[in-house]
């Protein structure tokens, strides 16, 4: 078995990278103007054996309030974290680096949970490498883990 | 080089700074007598400011700098290619009373400015640079930063400033913490047994959560131990507000009391708080102090902190 090392992206990679919610969440709005996410239980064979065993839940809830809500929102796929900071900053009337800071910390944490993945565009640092090695340099990846 | 015209004031160690708003303090270390800090935008580290205590050789630091920056590698053989000038003007020195100083510029794929300078008023030697792209046009931003540079304070007071939380304290305040977290940013200050803090909220609806600011203080402040304290609503700079006092809670405090007065000494020991909500900016503004009588600077802090740019 080949160990992958996790790629490391550069300052403007992760500001240019654009957060995906997971689509095979379900959500609802909750009353207090944020979202309620539902990720269900993995269908894997051993999931559900263990789920004989011990009481897994057949989902897991997450609630995030009006202002996860806002970033969960926001988590299309079409906005990087760049312009989610510009955002959040006009809206919120927050410094650059609070807004910065603040969504990092949330997006890291919803990524760490499987809600949502990051698109990042390999062209900056494709093209970087091709203006040395001649190489054609189009592409994006995904980050993010299964839910 | 920064998109925005906005400015943010920084304050730090008795050095104080106008940068563009998107400039954020990166890192700092030291104290008054020799420190360093750096200010950075997204993309690199736009300003840097080293001082010490005493003077230097300005000539001679300068050429040192100069070797820094034109030559690399272990025994500095090799050439890093950029374009160094030492009759670059990079401040007026009209601007600059009271300081020797000298300028040095560079231009590669990274330009920048820097002076260096012995201030006659506060004693001190400092270096300061600021750097850009070569493809931003950033010297004009350069210079207005390095103009708006400056070391010591006026009348007693000096500047602190981080993130666009900005005041003035006695100068004889030393910095004994401060914490920045993703929306709550404290700085505390300390002479002897006195006291001073200044925090800032945002994201204010979150932290109120509908409350008005004296019930949030009252909640947030009602289990403390360290000071007795009794407290009203009032206006603070224009806004609905909170205003506290009492006195410290310390062990044997009564007995320090009598003590201090024995010696002819103020006992440290009064508390005076005021809290603020400015929806303009979307902030909680906090300034505390514990001081002697006669050392009421509670409310001078208080006035210098500009929640908001009148429009």
């Amino acid at each position: 078995m080949r160990l992958r090392r996790r790629p490391r992206l550069t300052p403007e990679q992760v500001l240019g990278s654009r957060p995906v919610r997971n689509r095979a969440l379900k959500t609802e709005p909750t009353e207090g103007g944020g979202i309620r996410v539902y990720a269900e239980r993995r269908g894997d064979w051993w999931v559900r054996l263990l789920a004989v065993i011990f009481p897994i839940p057949r989902e897991r809830v997450v609630e995030l309030d009006a202002i996860g809500g806002e970033v969960w929102e926001l988590c299309d796929g079409e906005h990087s974290l760049r312009e989610m900071t510009r955002i959040f900053r006009e809206r919120h009337k927050l410094t650059r680096a609070e807004a910065e800071w603040s969504l990092r910390t949330y997006l890291r944490d919803l990524g760490k949970r499987g809600l949502l993945g990051f698109v990042v565009d390999k062209r900056a640092e494709a093209g970087r490498k091709s203006a040395g090695k001649g190489e054609e340099g189009e592409g994006e990846q995904a980050h993010g883990k299964r839910a | 080089m920064s998109e925005t015209t906005g400015r943010s004031l920084i304050g730090w160690q008795g050095i104080s700074v106008r940068v563009p708003a998107d400039w954020t303090l990166g890192a700092v270390g030291g104290d008054k007598k020799a420190g360093y800090l750096r200010v950075d935008d997204e993309k690199m580290p736009r300003l840097q400011v080293k001082w010490s205590r005493g003077r230097m050789n300005l000539e001679q630091k300068r050429k040192e700098y100069v070797k820094r920056l034109t030559r690399r590698g272990r025994f500095r053989r090799r050439a890093t290619g950029l374009e160094v000038t030492t009759d670059e003007r990079v401040v007026s020195k009209r601007s600059k009373r009271k300081k020797e100083l000298v300028g040095y510029g560079w231009r590669g794929p990274q330009c920048g400015i820097g002076v260096l300078w012995n201030c006659e008023v506060c004693g001190r030697a400092l270096i300061a640079q600021v750097a850009w792209l070569l493809e931003e046009e950033g010297h004009e931003t350069a210079r207005e930063v390095l103009d708006s540079l400056d070391d010591h304070g006026t009348g007693g007071w000096e500047t602190w400033g981080v993130d666009g939380l900005a005041f003035l304290a006695p100068e004889k305040y030393e910095l004994s913490g401060w914490r920045r977290m993703t929306r709550y940013l404290e700085v505390s200050l300390a002479r002897g047994a006195a006291q001073l803090k200044v925090a800032r909220w945002g994201l204010v609806p979150m932290v109120l959560e509908g409350r008005p600011v004296k019930e949030w203080y009252e909640e947030e402040h009602r289990r403390r131990r360290d000071v007795r304290w009794d407290g009203e609503r009032a206006e603070v700079k224009g806004h609905e507000g909170v205003r506290a006092w009492g006195e410290r809670r310390r062990l044997g405090g009564g007995v320090r009391r009598m003590a201090a007065r024995l010696v002819r000494r103020e006992a440290i020991d009064r508390f005076e708080g005021y809290a603020w909500h400015c929806p303009e900016s979307n902030r909680l503004y906090l300034v505390e102090s514990v001081h002697g009588k006669g050392g009421e600077i509670t409310r001078g802090v208080v006035d210098s902190v500009v929640c908001h740019e009148e429009e």
